[in-house]
């Protein structure tokens, strides 16, 4: 299955540069050269993964992150910048919910390390979503999903010894 | 059920601070003035959300955090600073994975809306837990599941 990873930047050099990163035959990569761009695809196609610059004109990375959380919470959110300052990334933590905060320069190995993990931390939520939606119409399942998972193990209870 | 909070911070008056800022709400809360008699309150009472303060003698918030991630990975984990920086934020995010990164003086109002949330994260956690079982993450034992990382 591929994985849709939509990168913001301002800078040209820079969408280049990631998008080189980023190439693998797994990934389809997308670039916009500004929040308002991104936007617009993300109206248009689903993204796994967003990674986005803080200083562009128009709208900060920040607003474009917690845009990207209020609207599409299923989305990872990565901050890339050159620009880190501690309201910034205070404002990143706590109003973008961001998966994690990379400053430039940033090693392709870093980003394709950090894009790999946020999608495994994708599929894992999604999974988590896929059961709670089952056990939030079909309760009374609860057991069963639990049993199903772990055949024969004990079940643990949650918050004793 | 109650909520119950465990509040980590050298400074009495903090922890008394925001002990009086959750009187007379539906949170048990639970306190340590410092972070290692806090190891021994976390074993013991197992919180739902875990509030520590950055700058501690001996053990250091995020040390704390990082305690409270391997032997209560269920808790939710938030960061409470007085002097914020650039690079402590950062680890708090990449490494510590913390939910939120308070600064001091917290706010009644912000406290009490990212306690809620902290809750509401912390039962979906749970939810989720029951429904993947042992399998999946061990309960309180070993290891994290993922190591912070850089690069």
């Amino acid at each position: 299955m591929t994985s849709v990873i939509l990168i913001v930047d301002d800078e040209q050099a820079v969408l280049d540069g990631l998008g080189r990163s980023l190439r693998r035959p797994e990934y389809v990569v997308l670039s916009a050269s500004s929040p308002e761009a991104a936007a617009e695809i993300l109206r248009a196609q689903a993204v796994d993964v967003v990674v986005s610059d803080h200083l562009m004109p128009g709208m900060t990375g920040i607003e474009f992150l917690k845009l990207v959380r209020d609207r599409y919470p299923d989305t990872m959110r990565i901050m890339l910048t050159g620009h880190a300052d501690t309201d910034t990334a205070v404002k990143a933590i706590n109003e973008g919910e961001i998966y994690r905060f990379l400053s430039k320069p940033c090693s392709a190995l870093e980003l394709q390390v950090t894009v790999h993990l946020a999608l495994e931390q994708l599929e894992l939520a999604r999974e988590n979503r896929r059961l709670l939606a089952i056990l939030r119409t079909r309760p009374e399942l609860a057991g069963l999903l639990a049993e199903s998972r772990s055949p024969g193990a004990p079940k643990v209870t949650v918050g004793g010894h | 059920m109650r909520a119950s909070v465990l509040i980590v911070d050298d400074d009495e008056r903090v922890v008394e601070g925001l002990e009086r800022a959750l009187h007379g709400t539906d949170y048990e809360v639970i306190t340590s003035v410092g972070s290692w008699a806090g190891v021994e309150v976390l074993r013991r009472r197992r919180p739902d959300i875990v509030v520590a303060d950055q700058c501690m003698p001996g053990m250091t918030g995020l040390d704390f955090l990082a305690v409270v991630r391997q032997h209560r990975p269920e808790a939710i984990r938030i960061l409470l600073s007085g002097r914020a920086d650039v690079e402590m934020a950062l680890r708090a995010l990449n490494e510590g994975e913390v939910f939120r990164f308070l600064t001091k003086p917290v706010d009644r109002v912000d406290l009490l809306e990212v306690l809620g949330l902290a809750y509401s994260r912390f039962r979906e956690g749970l939810e989720i837990q029951r429904l993947r079982g042992p399998l999946q993450r061990p309960a309180g034992a070993g290891p994290h599941v993922r190591r912070p990382r850089n690069g």
